[in-house]
């Protein structure tokens, strides 16, 4: 029996919602996972990049940026220490829209593209929020390492 | 009747290394692994080791290399899914030991460490591969391995 979610009349795509719960899962960890990866495989964030908007320690802070997003990547295509990978994901979200795109801080030309990094950061802070509450689902290595 | 896993000793009392031969798996292994490391945290901080990865090794990005030889190696260290660690491993370096190219006139022997290294690493990730993560490993201690 699935347990309504919301008042009767909002509650139409419950059954969809549960049949298809696992499936959703893995593709959501594989679309925040790709996200991820189409940042690091293009170089992101780079040394100059950091170096540009006075990061900390941009030669060292870049490339262990692209460690910390390939674990993460790993952790969400295989579903393996899956919430881990979800809290990874939050933290490194959080802190690049902290530390580098505050738009208001930037020059003029600039703000529209970095008010699209902060807007795009804070969704995927939210679906790796979400991920973590909601784990790695059935098709997940997590899954195949239960008890 | 004569025990064939341990041939007698000409000289028993030297035979120092009995109690610790239980550890000699899990050493190799913790050693391959931590040799590992470096070359993952020389990839991605430092830049230096890129020139060996030709092939379709050239074609991922460094940093993905450098991060699974990191964790990886870390992995195969401490014996944490030993096996599918250890084939990845297994067959990039055997990628890299096949891509050291030979001086015309020399042969495969001559070739130095440059060739013979990976090899090595490929024949022990191979190993492992084969064995698991053995009896002093994570693997071993979670009760589970693939």
């Amino acid at each position: 029996m699935v347990t309504r979610s919301s008042h009767p009349l909002l509650s139409h795509a419950d059954g969809v919602a549960t049949q298809t719960m696992d499936a959703l899962l893995l593709l959501g960890r594989w679309l925040i996972a790709a996200v991820f990866l189409m940042t690091v495989w293009t170089g992101g964030p780079s040394a100059a990049y950091l170096k540009s908007i006075n990061f900390i320690y941009p030669e060292f802070m870049s490339p262990l940026a692209h460690v910390i997003e390939w674990i993460i990547i790993v952790s969400l295509v295989l579903g393996i220490a899956t919430r881990y990978g979800a809290l990874l994901a939050f933290a490194f979200v959080v802190i690049a829209f902290v530390t580098a795109h505050l738009y208001w801080e930037f020059p003029q030309a600039a703000q529209a593209l970095q008010y699209t990094f902060l807007s795009k950061d804070i969704a995927i802070a939210g679906g790796a929020l979400v991920l973590f509450a909601s784990g790695g689902g059935r098709y997940s290595i997590d899954e195949k390492l239960k008890a | 009747m004569a025990d064939h896993s341990q041939p007698a000793k000409y000289i028993p009392a030297l035979a120092w290394y009995r109690p610790f031969q239980d550890f000699a798996y899990a050493f190799i292994r913790f050693c391959t692994g931590a040799i590992i490391i470096p070359h993952g945290v020389d990839r991605v901080f430092y830049s230096g080791a890129h020139a060996e990865l030709g092939g379709f090794l050239a074609a991922i990005p460094v940093s993905a290399i450098g991060t699974f030889e990191i964790v990886g190696g870390l992995f195969i260290a401490l014996g944490l899914l030993t096996r599918p660690v250890a084939l990845i491993a297994a067959i990039e370096w055997i990628a890299i030991a096949l891509l050291v190219p030979i001086k015309s006139g020399e042969s495969w022997i001559m070739a130095g460490e440059s060739a013979h290294f990976p090899t090595l690493i490929t024949a022990l990730c191979v190993a492992f591969v084969l064995r698991g993560g053995g009896q002093y490993s994570l693997d071993r201690l979670l009760g589970k391995e693939v």
